[in-house]
């Protein structure tokens, strides 16, 4: 059986003045119908180019050099940009942009953006359209009488859960939030991820969810993979990820996570900056950082391994240190 | 603070900035060197009675400050005084051009708008392609070649070589009287002006509006509305563009504003009888008293369409109709 | 006017001997009036289009388009402008030397310039030569005197004094009076002991060859050691400075005259106003000179007073002749008989917009003359002098007397001829009494008779008007009366050679009956109430502000030449179009079917272009169709022509009309269906579009 979404050794690169930005690099993952996953990793390490490109939303200086997206059989990277604009785009996967705040367009209503998505891909009348909307505002948690207000005139918090509304408007297969909640307070952030969890059971949605924080990822998804400099440095689920991780990297990051829910630890920060990745370093990119480097993991790239049961990680040193078993 | 008063705080400020325009305009043209009546008088060689009752007619006989108060008085009810020229009513020579003017920068105008926003944004849109490049070239070039040289190519070509368009004036001498010919008449003898105009003014709407664009296509609702699916013409005029415009409205009003001077050399080239060749007319006879009439007139129009500006910015950004 | 001329012999003689002599009694067309240019008879255009362009450019592009046939100013310096149409042979050109000057006037009252010595030291500063070559770049004519150029003939001083280019002579004089050199350099002022006030120069910077000239002298007074203040200001700083308060030492000025030379007393005699004689010069001997220059009461007392006031003039100094420039004028060469007044305009005239006419078109044509100015108040009573009012005001209206552009001679006009006596005014003194015998076939162009009511009224009216522009031709006149229909008599107080001019020629005619009732005169715009009506050559028919004035051809002109078509009935025809003539002929009882009937369209330039035969019936009725369906559009005469055998000589008939075609309109339709399809297309884009944007 396949999965609903399936990446293959993706590759991406934005090209630039200064060189390629390697933002990309041999990423894969699958998704399963009605499975979340979350996606974590320091900002810039590539969680929102992966994203866009699952949708073909890349930047025009983005070029693919390799891999694959499957959606259900369907190879969406050989799409031609109408048949991705109308079959795949928000019918198929729709998101929740990194800047949710930015993403609703100033001078128009909240509904009226909310409806036209509806009406791009669905031959219903406005007014039908209309009446989703309103059901859609309602479970999320949003007044249907604020319907017709501007951007503007929303809070924070408010223009999230009508992002989230816009997101289910077309029922969806995937959704993808990207970094939902960052801009918001700790108590809206709560709220807010309580409702795209209970939306997700309810609807039976996949749904991807980026952040570059930790605990958002914890308490929202059944599987975790996590990203360092444009690849993936380990995937599997979230319970096994927090309990065992195996990745120097994933360590450093889990050891430096303040639990939500656990009592707080001091944090176990790692020495030294991301790569820049216009030139990262040659074989595993994470080796200038990590305590256990050897000389292999200066020169060759360590592949994506599932190591031990339904848990990946890519790293020379894995088996050699069962310390971290 | 509800829109009412918004309003009226604003046309308050307006009619003050129109007194005070005014005022300097008064003072200006009394500081400037010179005198009308010995102008006339040198070209025609005046004796003195005459000379005395041209001062009368004028109202350079009073002392300033009497002057002032009627030139304020006057202005306010419409009368700009009598060109020093034409000796005729100021409003009556600019009312019987306007209509001309109008019609002529007018109809460049918007010409040029709608051109220049449109290749604006098609150039903002396919950013650094060949189409923007060549564009944004022609763009430039047109805004920075000299008016009158133009025109005057534009004649020597279309007119004297090719004779594909009339040399001079608002109709053919004489004026056809079939009311349809007329109008095609008046609409063949705007061909080469208006091209003119557009020539030199869509450059500067397209660079502006490609700006505007270039700016918010890298909004973040602009990625939102790609990833919902709209096709690229609804991201573009619909999402893109009521964006965009908020700058460009500030630019449209104006032009508007400054219609009425606006095709200052344009108007005297192709010899359209509009006020842009009045004004340079003008300037040439330094016909002070007409000079004065019409900036009043201009000043007012600037005025009103930044208070249009203000408005029409409140139609587009429910941000600002809030406040 | 269709003339019908029956040819009739045999039974038919009675008639024929009637019709001969209503046609010898009919007034035949004068002989036109003899001149200098040539006879002179017109008009030979239909319409004068006076065309306003704004800017001197686009009038130029006119004339190469050929829309301009003839322009109001032309500078020499545009040559190279309308070398295309001088190379493509569709330009020509007239030139001559303009009839005026430029020169340097000095403010005459004003210390040092008080002194004559001291005004002709500066004359030695003048390379006039060098002005001419590198201000005018050759464009034209060192000028010695006053009355110089060669349109003045015999007026012209011979005897003058000139003072060479010669900058140590000056200050060798300069010396002489006492200005000697200080140790700066400059000159010592000798009433005061100290260095001489500066002379202010103004020169306009609307002319750079003044301009030119203002440095070349300030250039030399340097050298001399004469300190200055050189001021180059626009016309509206210099005007009033000059004309209005003679705020100034030096003053680059220039001056054109008229045919009449008696101007030469306005700028120079001590009563002459200040606007006028700005150099305030005052000299009781020039006076006198000037006195009989004006008021002599023979040409060779005038000629003599001429003579002696340019020498004295030239010895005083009070302005310095420098030169004049190159006039040069072009025109469509499709014109002939051009006429070239130098002291008008060049070509641009009322002698060649009335008896011009186009080669290959003798008439019916059209002239187009370039302006670049709106007339201000066309009017004869009109205060101001405006340039292009003036170009329409002298082909609408006519004076007695006509000057002939070439020899200033005077030609009978609305006078035919007329007497000069002697005459006593009442309160004793010598005067004149001028009588005018006026040609009795004149009509006001709205059909009234012209009289010497109108004259009188003419005369009379413009001086109790105090009609600025009349008055000082109409201060001598003591009283005016008429004698008879066709007599006009002028009583005036003075004997001056030039009074017959200034009554005669310089006063254009007005009619009575539409100025008696206007209060002011000089107020008064004839032209928004049609009241522009003179006798003139060519009416006015209708003018549109910034665009353009129109005037026809007055076809009752009295110097209308013979066989003019202008004026006969018109037919206007659309080519395609056809136009049947029927007539019917029967002597007595008896249908004549015999006979020929014929149509013959003639080119305006005489050759026929196409005949046309008729047709009879049985009852005498003939029909010829003239079909212009292969008549190229232009201007053509057609005549109808009918002969039948009928007698020894056989009878006929002529009627000769006017055959304007035109080529076919556009077909109108088209647009129509144009602006349907667009407006169509438009809304179905705008509801498919709204169809295809989804949302709000
Ligand atoms: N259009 C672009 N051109 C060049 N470089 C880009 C472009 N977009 C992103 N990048 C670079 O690619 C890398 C990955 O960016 P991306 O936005 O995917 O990171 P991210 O993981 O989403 O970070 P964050 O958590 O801050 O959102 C970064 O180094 C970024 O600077
Ligand atoms: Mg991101």
């Amino acid at each position: 059986m396949t999965a609903l979404l399936e990446v293959r050794g993706l590759k991406m690169h934005y090209g630039t003045v200064k060189g390629d930005v390697k933002a990309v690099d041999d990423v894969s993952f699958s998704l399963e119908a009605g499975e979340s996953l979350g996606i974590a990793g320091e900002s810039g390490c590539g969680k929102t180019s992966v994203a866009l490109a699952l949708m073909k939303l890349q930047p025009g200086n983005a070029k693919f050099l390799g891999g694959s997206i499957t959606l259900d059989g369907m190879n969406v990277l050989a799409l031609d940009d109408e048949k991705i604009r109308r079959e795949v785009r928000w019918k198929r996967i729709s998101m929740v942009p990194q800047a949710a705040m930015n993403a609703l367009n100033p001078v128009f209503t909240v509904k009226d953006q909310i409806i036209e998505a509806i009406l791009t891909h669905e031959d219903v009348s406005e007014k039908e359209a209309e009446k989703r909307t309103l059901e859609l505002l309602k479970r999320v948690g949003i007044d249907p009488s604020r319907a017709g207000n501007y951007p503007h005139e929303f809070s924070g918090g408010m223009k999230q859960r009508a992002m989230i509304a816009m997101a289910l408007a077309c029922n969806p297969e995937i959704v993808i939030a990207d970094e939902p909640t960052t801009a918001l307070d700790v108590i809206v952030q709560a709220q807010v991820l309580k409702v795209i969890k209970t939306l997700q059971r309810d609807l039976g949605l996949s749904m991807i969810l980026i952040s570059h924080d930790l605990s958002v990822v914890a308490e929202t998804c059944e599987r975790t993979v996590i990203m360092y400099a444009g690849s993936i440095v380990e995937n599997t689920s979230t319970v096994e990820m927090f309990r065992h991780p195996l990745h120097p990297y994933s360590v450093g990051l889990i050891g430096a996570f303040p639990k939500l829910t656990g009592e707080r630890k001091r944090l176990e920060s790692i020495t030294g900056n991301p790569p820049n990745l216009l030139d990262p370093p040659p074989g595993c990119r994470f080796h200038p950082r990590c305590p256990h480097a050897r000389d292999v993991c200066t020169r060759i790239v360590p592949p994506l391994l599932e190591t031990h049961e339904n848990h990946m990680v890519a790293c020379h040193m894995v088996n050699r240190h069962p310390e971290y078993r | 603070m509800g829109l009412l008063s918004y309003v009226a705080k604003r046309a308050a400020f307006a009619v003050v900035t129109i007194l005070i325009i005014m005022t300097m305009n008064f003072v200006i043209f009394r500081m400037m060197p010179g005198n009308p009546v010995a102008m006339i008088a040198d070209m025609v060689r005046l004796r003195p009675e005459q000379v005395a009752r041209l001062y009368e007619l004028f109202g350079l006989d009073k002392p300033l400050w009497d002057q002032y108060v009627q030139y304020m008085v006057q202005s306010l009810r419409g009368f700009y005084g009598y060109s020093y020229y034409s000796q005729r009513p100021i409003a009556e020579d600019i009312m019987v051009r306007l209509p001309n003017t109008l019609l002529l920068v007018g109809t460049a105008t918007v010409l040029s708008i709608v051109i220049g926003m449109v290749i604006g944004i098609l150039a903002a849109a396919r950013r650094g392609s060949l189409v923007d490049v060549t564009a944004i070239s022609f763009g430039f070039l047109g805004n920075s070649v000299p008016v009158f040289w133009l025109g005057l190519i534009l004649l020597l070509v279309f007119g004297v070589d090719l004779k594909w368009f009339p040399i001079r004036g608002t109709t053919s001498v004489p004026a056809p009287t079939d009311p349809l010919a007329l109008v095609l008449d008046i609409m063949w003898h705007m061909t080469l002006p208006t091209f003119a105009l557009v020539i030199i003014l869509f450059g500067g709407y397209a660079l502006i509006m490609r700006a505007a664009m270039i700016d918010v296509l890298t909004e973040d609702y602009i990625q939102l509305a790609r990833a919902k699916g709209l096709d690229e013409r609804t991201v573009l005029y619909k999402h893109a563009l009521r964006n965009a415009m908020l700058p460009m409205v500030t630019v449209i009003a104006l032009a508007f504003g400054f219609l009425l001077s606006g095709a200052l050399l344009t108007e005297t080239v192709f010899s359209w009888y509009g006020l842009g060749r009045y004004i340079w007319d003008a300037i040439l006879k330094q016909d002070y008293p007409a000079l004065q009439g019409i900036f009043f007139i201009i000043s007012v129009m600037v005025v009103a369409a930044n208070l249009i500006a203000d408005l029409v910015y409140g139609f587009l950004d429910p941000r600002i109709r809030q406040e | 006017m269709n003339n019908p001329r029956l040819i009739l012999r045999g039974k038919f003689l009675l008639i024929a001997a009637t019709l001969l002599l209503s046609f010898l009694l009919q007034p035949m067309a004068t002989a036109a009036v003899s001149s200098s240019i040539g006879p002179l008879e017109g008009p030979y255009f239909k319409e004068i289009r006076f065309k306003i362009y704004a800017s001197s450019e686009a009038e130029v592009a006119g004339l190469l388009s050929g829309d301009v046939d003839i322009m109001d100013f032309f500078e020499a310096e545009q040559i190279p402008d309308i070398q295309p149409g001088l190379t493509a042979g569709t330009i020509e050109t007239a030139q001559s030397a303009e009839q005026g000057m430029w020169g340097y006037s000095f403010q005459c009252e004003r210390y040092p310039l008080t002194l004559t010595k001291f005004r002709q030291a500066i004359a030695h500063l003048v390379d006039k030569e060098k002005y001419v070559r590198e201000g005018l770049q050759g464009l034209g004519y060192v000028i010695e005197t006053f009355i110089e150029s060669p349109g003045y003939g015999p007026w012209a001083a011979t005897e003058y004094v000139t003072f060479e280019f010669n900058p140590t002579l000056a200050g060798e004089i300069l010396d002489g009076i006492g200005f000697v050199k200080g140790s700066d350099g400059k000159r010592i002022d000798p009433e005061t002991g100290e260095t001489m006030r500066p002379l202010t120069i103004i020169a306009r910077t609307e002319h750079p060859h003044r301009i030119y000239a203002a440095r070349e002298l300030a250039a030399q007074m340097d050298i001399v050691g004469i300190p200055y203040d050189l001021q180059e200001v626009p016309r509206s700083v210099a005007s009033p400075l000059v004309f209005l308060e003679q705020n100034y030492d030096i003053y680059t000025s220039g001056w054109g005259g008229g045919p009449d030379v008696d101007w030469l007393w306005d700028i120079f005699h001590s009563t002459s106003p200040p606007s006028q004689n700005y150099q305030m010069f005052k000299n009781a001997t020039v006076d006198a000179a000037l006195n009989r220059l004006k008021f002599g009461s023979t040409y060779e007392e005038c000629l003599e007073g001429a003579h002696e006031a340019q020498y004295l003039l030239s010895e005083q100094v009070p302005f310095i002749p420098l030169y004049a420039k190159a006039y040069l004028s072009p025109y469509n060469a499709r014109l002939k008989n051009v006429v070239d007044l130098p002291w008008w305009s060049g070509v641009t005239n009322a002698f060649t917009m009335t008896f011009a006419t186009d080669k290959t078109q003798k008439y019916g044509s059209v002239l187009n003359v370039g302006w670049t100015s709106d007339p201000q108040q066309p009017s004869p009573m009109y205060e101001i002098n405006w340039w292009w009012d003036s170009m329409l005001n002298n082909v609408i209206y006519d004076s007695l007397i006509q000057l002939d552009p070439t020899t200033f001679e005077e030609l009978p006009w609305l006078a035919e001829s007329w007497t000069t006596e002697p005459w006593t005014p009442p309160g004793g003194g010598s005067g004149l009494k001028l009588s005018f015998n006026l040609r009795d076939d004149v009509t006001w162009h709205d059909g009234k008779p012209f009289t010497a009511e109108d004259v009188v009224f003419t005369w009379t009216y413009a001086k109790e008007q105090e009609n600025p522009v009349y008055i000082s031709y109409l201060k001598g006149l003591q009283n005016a009366e008429t004698a008879g229909t066709y007599t006009a008599v002028a009583y005036l107080n003075t004997t001056s050679f030039w009074a017959l001019h200034w009554v005669g020629a310089n006063v254009p005619m007005i009619p009575k009956h539409i100025w008696e009732n206007i209060e002011d005169s000089v107020r008064y715009q004839p032209i928004a109430d049609g009241n522009l009506i003179g006798t003139g050559p060519y009416k006015f028919k209708e003018y549109k502000p910034g665009e353009y004035v129109l005037v026809e051809a007055n076809p009752k002109w009295f110097l209308k030449p013979a066989d003019s078509t202008l004026g006969y009935t018109t037919y206007t025809l659309t080519q395609g179009d056809t136009k049947p003539f029927t007539k019917k002929v029967t002597v007595g009882d008896d249908a004549i079917t015999n006979g020929t009937y014929t149509a013959t369209v003639m080119s305006a330039a005489g050759a026929t272009v196409k005949t046309f035969t008729g047709t009879a019936a049985a009852d005498g009725t003939y029909t010829v169709t003239l079909d212009t369906a292969t008549i190229n559009p232009g201007t053509y005469t057609v005549t109808v022509e009918f002969t039948a055998p009928v007698t020894a000589v056989g009878i006929g008939s002529r009627d000769d009309y006017n055959l304007v075609v035109e080529e076919k309109p556009p077909d109108y339709t088209m647009y129509y269906a144009g602006l349907v399809v667009v407006v169509v297309l438009v809304a179905v884009g705008y509801v498919v579009m709204r169809r295809r944007a989804p949302g709000a």
